[in-house]
């Protein structure tokens, strides 16, 4: 379960959130929309322990992970996120990528994992491919196709489906939504265009001027 | 360069016999630089990250203070580390144990390594702060910060790291400033050695010939970071909390203060413990009031030329796409062994009829030929922040010569400046090339600091190099401050 308890943040002296609440029950599926600048991103850095609220805390799975005076480190929130940009590291491969999460596991368990995960998402021919040679499409696969991979308990995607062709959506979509039923991640998207997800989601809301809604 | 080496022939290399003693020198010079380059590049590592802690109030002042060490001439760390020895030495033997020595290539290397700092740490910093800040999240997302640091920020960061460490081993083996005063004779002071035995340009560059290639592969080495770093655009990226290795904040904060103590603290504190007294300081200054003169013109004048000088190239590296090669070609008189530029503008000079041979402008064209190409670099950063949108839009109502002079260049002033005062900072430093072309009845300071450095310490010395590092130190600060004002109102304006 994510909850979002009376969560605001400041950016200097402009209030990007205000007292805002959510809560998302475990293994589902929840969309976050709203205009550009309503303070989407800054909530799902929240509740990825990329900031610190300035007042309420964030609760993961029923443990308290964030609060004004206290944080627990992204890497202990079991969380999988893809980032606006992508941020895939230019140095690595696809696969380099997409195994970094599983450092810790064995060679031969990663290398399964990658190649089921580049398989899933049609990128098993790029493996070997460096992110400069990959198109904003391939970049984006492989962003989520990383956030999969150490099976997240919670999983953050931040415009999961921005530069896919209209062709491709479905079928990202379909496969986040399968893998992440077959791992038991509670996922939080965010979208500009909710009716992309409209048949997956299990909640939705609408964040305007750092106010939240559920629809 | 060219006056130099047509002068290089067959025969010159043969008389010289490269004998079993230079071939011992050679290989112990490079040893030597390299060790110098790569330790200094591992120190550097650890205090960039030092300083990349340092984000708020006190750390950033200590940020700025560090790298505004780097205005300290070498032989303020000479003087202090030849105190902190002789005061060791005294407390080892007091309790009966064997000193440490006071010369050699062990104690040039550390001392080379440290008065070279802040060039290294510098550039370390920088190849950390390029990383962008979504790259090093993403990774914290999965792994240790020490993990982050070691697969993303440090691969990513290389080139400058590397950089960094190149350069080192680059003015490690073209100066011989330092290992000079701690008796460790070195190829560079070779070159000098063989044209005051020889006087023949030929054989002086046959010793020299070596030392710049491997200076120039160095400089190769250097340049694919030094380029990322100079043409970075605007603002390195939003920063967030560093994934830092092992250890607590504090032991970082630690390691701030102890870069800070050996860089600036140790140098100007030892400095003002050996004059003793504010009489001694203004003895020596009057007593050296001749040298003080030359010097401070030798500088300024250099400072003035050198930013004009590199203008034209830093346009051509900042505007255009130039490659590695064009880099190569403008920054490679960075590589020459300081006294072969003497040597060389010697050689060119005394042939010509019209000639400033013999004059107090030999030092000064001997300090642009060495510290121009440097003022490249500054002048390319300085332009590459610019905001082009206010460029283009001059190009929009007026000719290329009305955009240059009337915009252009009014903007690249504060680049300039601090071009200029670099200039004159390394020219107050120069020895190498200095003690060549000085005219007969000329000393610069430098000159009398190391002729006194070779009969020891004295109070004299010591008010004489204070007196040049407090210069150097405000000097410095002013190029400084004003390439930070100018970013801050740059990026005010959308920069």
């Amino acid at each position: 379960m994510i909850r979002v308890a009376q969560v605001s943040k400041w950016y200097g002296k402009r209030r990007v959130l205000q007292t805002v609440s959510l809560e998302l029950p475990i293994s589902q599926i929840g969309l976050l929309y709203g205009p550009s600048g309503s303070g989407k991103t800054t909530l799902l850095r929240l509740i990825a322990g990329l900031d610190r609220p300035d007042e309420g805390e964030i609760l993961l799975g029923g443990a308290v992970c964030s609060t004004p005076v206290s944080i627990v480190p992204p890497l202990r929130r079991h969380i999988g996120m893809v980032f606006q940009e992508s941020a895939l590291w230019p140095h690595m491969t696809v696969a380099g990528n997409v195994s970094f999460g599983l450092l810790n596991a064995s060679r031969r368990h990663r290398r399964e994992r990658v190649k089921t995960l580049l398989e899933c998402f049609d990128l098993l021919p790029l493996a070997q491919r460096y992110p400069s040679q990959l198109s904003g499409g391939q970049a984006r696969r492989v962003a989520i196709a990383r956030a999969l991979a150490p099976d997240p308990a919670f999983l953050l995607l931040d415009e999961p489906l921005a530069h896919l062709d209209k062709a491709l959506r479905g079928h990202v979509i379909e496969m986040v939504v399968e893998w992440a039923r077959a791992i038991g991640s509670t996922v939080l998207m965010i979208s500009h265009d909710p009716q992309e997800v409209e048949g997956v989601v299990n909640h939705c809301w609408r964040l305007c001027d750092g106010h939240i809604t559920e629809v | 360069m060219v006056a130099v080496f047509r002068q290089l022939s067959p025969q010159a290399s043969l008389s010289l016999g490269y004998g079993a003693r230079r071939m011992t020198l050679l290989a112990r010079s490079f040893g030597w630089a390299l060790l110098v380059g790569f330790l200094g590049m591992v120190l550097g590592v650890v205090g960039a990250l030092a300083l990349w802690r340092c984000r708020n109030g006190w750390g950033v002042a200590a940020r700025w203070l560090l790298l505004a060490g780097a205005a300290l001439p070498p032989y303020a760390h000479i003087l202090a580390w030849w105190s902190v020895f002789r005061f060791l030495n005294r407390g080892l033997s007091s309790v009966g144990l064997m000193g440490l020595p006071q010369r050699g290539g062990l104690v040039s290397l550390w001392v080379q390594m440290v008065a070279q700092l802040p060039l290294v740490a510098g550039l370390a910093l920088v190849g950390f702060l390029s990383v962008e800040t979504s790259l090093i999240e993403a990774g914290c997302i999965y792994q240790t910060r020490a993990r982050v640091f070691r697969r993303i920020v440090l691969p990513l960061a290389r080139p400058m790291v590397v950089a960094g460490g190149a350069l080192l081993f680059v003015l490690a083996l073209v100066d011989y400033g330092i290992p000079s005063a701690f008796q460790f004779p070195t190829a560079a002071l070779e070159v000098f050695v063989e044209f005051g035995a020889s006087a023949s340009v030929g054989k002086a560059a046959a010793v020299a010939l070596p030392v710049l290639l491997a200076a120039a592969m160095g400089l190769a080495m250097a340049l694919s970071g030094l380029r990322k770093a100079v043409l970075m655009p605007g603002q390195p990226t939003r920063l967030v909390s560093p994934p830092l290795g092992p250890g607590t904040s504090r032991v970082w904060v630690l390691a701030t203060l102890g870069l800070l103590f050996l860089q600036v603290v140790l140098p100007v504190g030892s400095l003002l413990l050996s004059v003793k007294s504010w009489q001694n300081l203004l003895d020596a200054l009057v007593g050296a009031m001749s040298e003080f003169r030359t010097s401070l013109w030798t500088a300024s004048v250099a400072a003035l030329l050198s930013p004009l000088i590199a203008l034209a190239p830093a346009h051509i590296l900042a505007t255009k796409r130039a490659g590695l090669g064009v880099w190569f070609l403008l920054l490679v008189p960075v590589a020459m062994p300081a006294a072969l530029v003497g040597i060389g503008l010697t050689s060119l000079w005394s042939s010509l009829a019209v000639t400033p041979y013999g004059t107090r402008w030999m030092p000064v064209l001997a300090a642009i030929a060495r510290f121009s190409p440097i003022a490249i670099p500054v002048l390319v950063a300085q332009r590459r922040r610019m905001a082009e949108p206010l460029i283009e839009a001059a190009r929009v109502f007026a000719r290329p010569w009305d955009v240059w002079w009337r915009v252009e260049l009014p903007m690249t002033l504060p680049g300039l400046v601090s071009a200029a005062c670099l200039v004159f900072v390394l020219t107050l430093g120069e020895l190498g090339a200095t003690l060549i072309v000085v005219p007969p009845g000329y000393a610069t300071l430098t000159m009398r600091i190391y002729t006194y450095l070779h009969y020891g310490a004295s109070e004299g010395v010591a008010a004489l190099s204070l007196a040049l590092s407090l210069i150097c130190l405000l000097v410095g600060a002013l190029g400084f401050v004003t390439w930070r004002l100018w970013s801050r109102a740059a990026m005010r304006v959308g920069a």
